[in-house]
């Protein structure tokens, strides 16, 4: 897919050594982000109504949990993108 | 509907006309303030806000374009008529978090670099082509009419639900968009998207809390609704995966979103807006459940979009629902404003020849974009006021492959580029058209069938001829694009 596509070629290739280690870092810091994509697009995983949590059935809260879980992703990345 | 209380429609009257008042003089009373010129000309101060917002105001200028009246009515109007599905803005506005993050901040250096002010800018430098700027212009200037119209529907189904009769709902908020934007540039938005994203998260957060305690609480919510309608049925879950993926792949070609994105400070305030972007998307998820709670309420209505005023007039005293309607309004105004500015850019720096007075030929544009808008809501006849948005998206996604897959190192030729567009843009427009405006089309590939978003179809088709030419016949890597790339990890 599409999204697929920018992440492989999100880093680029550099001769320097501690650049290339980074690359590899990042490469795989990357595919975290892919989770989101997974976790939200293939609907077998999410469409039912059980279980139920306070009132909401499974189906919102599912997606619902994933704003948080999103966020703490990207986060993950970010700052350890400043870190490598 | 016909007769107006006094109070909701004089509440309204005073906020709404604030916004408008303080977003016009805005640009007066910084002049006034402002005791030295730091450079920048008048037209990046007009259209670009001077390029230097940092986080928090990125954050809210970023969340206020993005959270709109297709937030506040187009969606609840959707989940309110046909359930569950109506929520893929849910998944489509948490994907679009690592979308940016991973492929803004790029974006951004190449055009802080190269001095760009709008996606053609950019892929004029990618592809050192003029027909395929003119086309990535006339694209974007295009697709903000119909999610512009959504936002004047926005804005007319408030007043309509106050008791204002006839066209003159539609005439308001068209007259007081355009005072909004001839005045104030693109600091009207970014200073009044403080005072819309306040107003909007009163509106939501007493919505959200004090409608379900009317109507029993959340569970209650869901046991209102028949079973089989919590989830979605049977051949629901492509459309709505799908309709979720183009929604985020579209979310940021367009020109407006893209001058929120390319007004920040630097590529980190980007990436740290996108950690903390997602607050908005809990909201966008309770603003959502309106729809339901308008059937726990009792409210019934043949005019989907009029589902969130007519629950805030049924549920709240007056005065709180006519601050409520007020914030609606802004929350349409505020962001048809930096649709129109971004559409207004494209046209004065990729269109037209260098001008003698840019801001006012900047002005006209956004009028006329403005008009374009008008003519969509007169005469293109959707069923949901949400397939306005969609059909933006559908037209707005050939720019894609210039956009995104040009930010990579694939070799990928300026013919490759136009013939994909041209194909792409025939396939979506002429599968929406066949469709009477609806965004999906069946599909049946054997190893898969259903209905799939015309916007991610007609894209997939165009990446296709484009990956299918350039393979034939490669193009050159560009070497700015190859440097920003290389830096951008350093």
């Amino acid at each position: 897919m599409t999204e697929d596509g920018v992440l492989r070629h999100s880093s680029p290739v550099t001769h320097e050594k501690n650049k290339k280690k980074r690359f590899f870092v990042m490469k795989y810091l990357n595919l975290l982000l892919l989770l989101p994509f997974v976790g939200l697009l293939w609907m077998p995983l999410y469409d039912r109504a059980d279980p139920v949590l306070f009132g909401f059935p499974f189906f919102y809260w599912y997606q619902f949990a994933w704003v948080p879980v999103t966020s703490v992703i990207i986060w993950i990345v970010w700052k350890k993108g400043h870190d490598a | 509907m016909s007769d107006i209380n006094p109070w909701a429609l004089g509440v309204f009257i005073v906020f709404f006309a604030a916004t408008i008042i303080i977003g016009s003089s805005i640009q007066v009373i910084r002049r006034l303030l402002r005791s030295h010129s730091h450079g920048s000309n008048a037209q990046e101060e007009w259209g670009l806000g001077g390029r230097g917002f940092g986080p928090w105001v990125t954050w809210f200028l970023v969340g206020g374009d993005f959270y709109t009246a297709y937030t506040v009515i187009a969606v609840p109007a959707l989940v309110y008529a046909v359930g569950a599905y109506g929520f893929f803005a849910l998944p489509y506005t948490i994907i679009v978090y690592p979308f940016i993050f991973l492929v803004m901040p790029k974006l951004w250096k190449i055009a802080h670099d190269g001095g760009h002010s709008t996606a053609a800018d950019i892929v004029r430098a990618r592809f050192n082509s003029r027909p395929l700027e003119v086309i990535v212009a006339l694209t974007g200037l295009v697709a903000v009419m119909p999610y512009i119209a959504l936002q004047l529907i926005g804005i007319r189904t408030v007043v309509q639900s106050l008791g204002l009769p006839g066209d003159l709902p539609l005439i308001i908020a068209f007259l007081s968009l355009a005072a909004y934007t001839w005045m104030g540039g693109l600091h009207a938005p970014a200073l009044t998207a403080f005072i819309k994203d306040i107003m909007i998260y009163i509106a939501v957060l007493v919505a959200v809390t004090v409608i379900p305690m009317h109507t029993g609480g959340y569970a209650a919510l869901f046991s209102n609704v028949a079973p089989h309608e919590a989830v979605l049925k049977a051949g629901q879950g492509l459309p709505y995966a799908t309709l979720a993926l183009s929604s985020a792949l579209a979310a940021f070609l367009y020109p407006h979103t893209l001058t929120g994105i390319l007004a920040s400070r630097s590529a980190d305030t980007i990436r740290q807006n996108a950690v903390y972007l997602p607050v908005y998307t809990i909201v966008l998820g309770l603003i959502a459940m309106l729809g339901y709670m308008a059937h726990a309420a009792g409210i019934v209505t043949t005019n989907n979009s009029l589902v969130v005023p007519m629950l805030f007039q049924k549920v709240f005293p007056a005065w709180f629902a006519g601050f409520c309607l007020a914030a609606i309004a802004v929350g349409a105004l505020v962001p048809a404003a930096v649709m129109a500015i971004g559409a207004a850019n494209l046209v004065t720096s990729n269109l037209l020849p260098a001008q003698s007075n840019p801001v006012m030929a900047s002005r006209i544009t956004a009028f006329i974009v403005k008009v374009g808008a008008l003519l969509c809501v007169l005469f293109l006849n959707a069923k949901f006021a949400i397939d306005l948005q969609l059909l933006g998206g559908v037209i707005i996604l050939q720019t894609f492959p210039a956009l995104i897959l040009g930010l990579t190192r694939l070799r990928l030729s300026t013919a490759s580029m136009l013939t994909g567009w041209v194909v792409g843009s025939v396939v979506g427009l002429g599968l929406c058209w066949m469709d009477g405006l609806k965004p999906i089309h069946p599909i049946n590939f054997g190893f898969v069938s259903g209905n799939v978003s015309t916007g991610l179809l007609s894209l997939g088709v165009n990446i296709v001829v484009v990956l299918a030419i350039s393979l034939l016949r490669p193009g050159r890597v560009h070497a700015p694009v190859a440097q920003a790339v290389s830096s951008e990890a350093a």
